[in-house]
């Protein structure tokens, strides 16, 4: 699926390229077929390749964060957004913009923070027993905190230079992002994918009450902080790499969990290429639907918040 | 032969009581062990402290007399597994991926379970005549089953010991009974086990020992016939009973009935 949506999305653009063109151009980079225009090889693989990948890690990245906080907080409704993960990460970031950091330092305050809003939404809103509103009311609180902090910076900032550069990057965008982002952000999205792949099996153990955890012979802390670097280092990177882009870590897993039931067996390798599927998609829409852009976090939100208010509504008999 | 032993268990929460003075008692293979007491008088806390999920404050359990504070996770979790009450916000995975849960502490962290792993689990559920419930999930089948599911996810981890925790307390009738049939015949096969219950007929007619606990953290613990009296059960519950004796046609039923307060 996900190789078909690549295909999909690489014929399709202001320039419309057939498939056959596409696949003897690829060809030819391992020296068969003949080459197409200099041009054609231009938007293919300058432009549109590397869009795509990002977009293919993004999915894959948010998803099985969305994934790996659901189960964590044994919480339908938790998602780097409402976790106030992205937002931290997005705080963190501008701080990187506004410090005029490298790309490296940008990420890693991305990561810092985004672990530090977590972090404060555990401990604000850690009760006994698996209640789904504190956990997520403290992460909107944590969040709009940081939001708040990131208008401050937006604030100070350097109107000429920084603010174009922090409000462009804040709306979430693919384009203009060439192999040395790529580069950036992929890493940790692939080592974070790979470790979430081994421990697929063990991460059903993180729903379950602590004392049936901890008897399951599994040191259970160490999943949990393992869990939570992983996915906040994994939403990190993302946000360094594309912005903030909200609501495919919620409604990826819950496309997943609805098709295939809760086991992390099936949850992890689907989340991935559903994920990585569906940005594809949602980010070919957004730059073939008009003749400008439209930012990808529009049309997520689009999707994303009446799904999210049709799971609410149907949380009563609703469970992870 | 294996024995889950606790000498002179002490544990106070940071409020300060003392929920559990110098307890002493033992489960061994082959037996059914019951514990009794008020609300609040510390079973569940002792059965925590007895499986290592709480630590002790005083004295120590031990595994074949191997201190368990000593042993890795992995090694005392699969020797000794524990069932918690049937609740209703149980993960909504289905039945037999739940038993699968139990084989944790015999599969690598890394690793997925084999051919070998699901097997068992499957053996495990059909064991307790729960295999109809393959390919339901947790959260459409009935209490009383997925108390059943439960225990059969110990039993996938091949324990010991198991230790349940109120295991028939939200049961009908019928539940309980099978719960309680399911206990003794595992005991019956090899297995420890180790229960808390509020229903003192049911350590009657099932249990090989019991330990009935107090308000003040002290416990009596023997023989059941021995230790549930008339006197310790008005000593710890503070309730003028009389155990009475019903024969039927095959056996002769004992079952304790509360009179009056002190």
């Amino acid at each position: 699926m996900p190789v078909a949506a690549l295909l999909f999305s690489l014929c399709l653009g202001r320039m419309v390229i057939p498939v056959p063109v596409i696949v003897s151009s690829a060809l030819s980079r391992f020296g068969l077929g003949e080459m197409a225009s200099a041009q054609i090889e231009k938007v293919l693989w300058n432009i549109r390749f590397p869009r795509i990948v990002l977009a293919m890690l993004a999915g894959t990245g948010l998803s099985l964060a969305g994934l790996s906080f659901q189960s964590l907080f044994a919480n339908p409704l938790a998602t780097p957004d409402t976790l106030g993960v992205a937002s931290g990460s997005s705080f963190g970031a501008c701080l990187g913009i506004l410090m005029g950091f490298s790309l490296r330092g940008i990420q890693i305050m991305a990561l810092l923070f985004g672990l530090v809003a977590v972090s404060l939404t555990w401990i604000c809103g850690k009760q006994k027993g698996r209640g789904t509103t504190a956990i997520v009311l403290s992460g909107i609180i944590i969040g709009s905190l940081f939001n708040a902090l990131v208008s401050l910076v937006k604030y100070v900032a350097d109107t000429e230079t920084q603010l174009p550069s922090i409000t462009y990057w804040l709306m979430g965008s693919m384009s203009g992002k060439g192999y040395s982002t790529l580069a950036l952000g992929s890493p940790m999205i692939i080592l974070g994918g790979v470790l979430l792949f081994l421990l697929r099996w063990r991460l059903n153990i993180l729903p379950l009450s602590d004392d049936e955890a901890k008897a399951s012979g599994t040191d259970i802390r160490q999943l949990r902080i393992a869990v939570v670097v992983i996915a906040t280092a994994m939403t990190a990177s993302c946000v360094s790499m594309c912005g903030q882009i909200g609501w495919v870590g919620l409604i990826v897993p819950h496309i997943c969990r609805m098709a295939l039931g809760n086991s992390h067996e099936r949850l992890v390798p689907s989340s991935i290429s559903i994920g990585a599927t569906f940005l594809v998609i949602v980010d070919t829409l957004s730059r073939t639907m008009a003749t400008s852009e439209i930012p990808i976090s529009v049309l997520t939100a689009i999707v994303g918040a009446p799904f999210f208010i049709y799971l609410m509504r149907k949380n009563g008999g609703w469970t992870l | 032969m294996s024995t889950l032993r606790v000498e002179n268990g002490s544990f106070s929460y940071p409020a300060g009581t003392r929920v559990l003075d110098e307890v002493c008692y033992e489960v061994s293979k082959g037996e059914l062990v019951a514990i009794l007491g008020p609300n609040g008088a510390g079973k569940t806390t002792l059965l925590k402290c007895t499986m290592g999920l709480l630590g002790w404050q005083g004295g120590r359990s031990t595994l074949d007399g191997v201190d368990i504070s000593t042993m890795s996770p992995r090694e005392l979790f699969s020797s000794v597994a524990y069932v918690p009450q049937a609740k209703a916000d149980t993960p909504n995975y289905y039945t037999e991926e739940m038993v699968l849960l139990g084989r944790g502490s015999r599969i690598g962290f890394f690793r997925q379970p084999t051919e070998r792993d699901r097997t068992i689990a499957i053996e495990c559920m059909g064991r307790l005549g729960i295999d109809y419930l393959v390919g339901k999930r947790c959260a459409e089948i009935s209490g009383g089953e997925l108390q059943m599911v439960l225990i059969a996810r110990a039993l996938a981890g091949e324990p010991e010991v198991i230790v349940l925790d109120e295991p028939e307390s939200n049961l009908d009738f019928r539940n309980q009974l099978m719960v309680m049939e399911t206990l003794s015949s595992l005991v019956r096969s090899g297995v420890a086990c180790l229960f808390n219950t509020h229903f003192p007929a049911h350590a009657l007619q099932y249990a090989d020992k019991a330990l009935m606990l107090g308000k003040n953290g002290r416990a009596l613990f023997g023989r059941v016939s021995e230790a549930i009296s008339k006197e310790n059960i008005e000593r710890v519950f503070g309730v003028r009973a009389v155990i009475s004796e019903i024969q039927t046609e095959d056996c002769l039923v004992r079952d304790v009935v509360p009179i009056s307060l002190v």
